[in-house]
C-alpha cells in the first residue's frame, strides 16, 4: 500500500520531516504545505530524493509563495490546494506529520 | 471496503508530557471499546511514554500511563516500537508494559504501510 504523507511544519524548528523520511517508501508522495514549505530549502529533502527518487515530491504553490520560498529542484512539483484533493484519491492512506 | 475491515494505526511522537500523549492513548480506548481493529506506533519522542518508573504526577500531571496497562483488556495487542528512536535517545527496552514489539525502521515502516488510516499525534 502507498501512503501520502502531509508535512505541515518546517524542519528548522522540530524533526517531523526527519521522521517522515525515516518511514516513507518509493511508492510514497510527499506534500509540503504550511509551515512544511520551508523545508524545501533543507538538505534533507536532497537527500531523500538521491535515496528514493522514485518518491514523488509536491508543495503547495501559494503557501510557498506567500512564505517567498523557492526552489530550483526540478523535482519538486509545484501544486494547488485543489490538486493536492485529488492527490489524496490517489493514495491508500494519508500521514499528517504536524 | 467497509470500516469494519478498515485497520487503524496510532502513530505517537508525543513527549508524556504533552496533551497530545494522553489524547492518543484516550483514542486507542475509544477505538478498543467499539472493537475496531487498532495498533500503537510509538515513534521519536512518543517512544518515552513506554518507559518504566516515571512518576509524572510529581510534576503535576495525572499518571495516565497506567492506564496503558488496560490496552490488554481492549484487545489492543499490536504495539510497535521504533528501534531507531530508542537508540538516539539512549533508551533500553526496560517498558512498563508488556507485549511491546521493536521493530527497526524498515520494519516499522512495512508495518505503518500495512494500516488503512493512519492517525498521527
Amino acid at each position: 500500500m502507498n501512503t501520502l504523507h502531509l508535512q505541515r511544519t518546517s524542519i528548522y524548528n522540530s524533526n517531523e520531516l526527519e521522521q517522515c523520511i525515516d518511514i516513507i517508501r518509493a511508492n510514497d508522495a510527499l506534500v509540503l504545505l504550511d509551515d512544511g514549505c520551508y523545508c524545501l530549502t533543507h538538505q534533507s529533502l536532497e537527500q531523500l530524493k538521491r535515496r528514493t527518487p522514485t518518491v514523488s515530491i509536491y508543495v503547495i504553490k501559494e503557501q510557498a509563495d506567500a512564505r517567498a520560498v523557492k526552489t530550483s529542484n526540478t523535482w519538486v512539483k509545484a501544486i494547488s490546494l485543489k490538486q493536492l484533493v485529488d492527490l489524496t484519491f490517489e493514495y491508500n492512506s494519508v500521514i499528517t506529520w504536524q | 471496503m467497509d470500516n469494519s475491515q478498515k485497520l487503524i494505526a496510532i502513530l505517537n511522537a508525543s513527549a508524556p508530557s504533552s496533551p497530545s500523549a494522553k489524547d492518543s492513548l484516550d483514542a486507542a480506548l475509544i477505538y478498543g471499546s467499539f472493537e475496531q481493529p487498532i495498533s500503537l506506533f510509538f515513534q521519536g519522542e512518543g517512544v518515552r511514554q513506554l518507559v518504566d518508573n516515571q512518576t509524572l504526577v510529581n510534576i503535576h500531571i495525572k499518571d495516565y500511563l497506567k492506564t496503558m496497562s488496560a490496552l490488554a483488556f481492549y484487545d489492543i495487542e499490536n504495539i510497535y516500537v521504533c528501534e531507531k528512536s530508542l537508540i538516539d535517545r539512549g533508551l533500553t527496552h526496560n517498558f512498563h508494559i508488556d507485549n511491546v514489539q521493536v521493530l527497526t525502521t524498515s520494519k516499522f515502516s512495512d508495518a505503518l504501510h500495512n494500516h488503512h488510516v493512519v492517525l498521527r499525534f
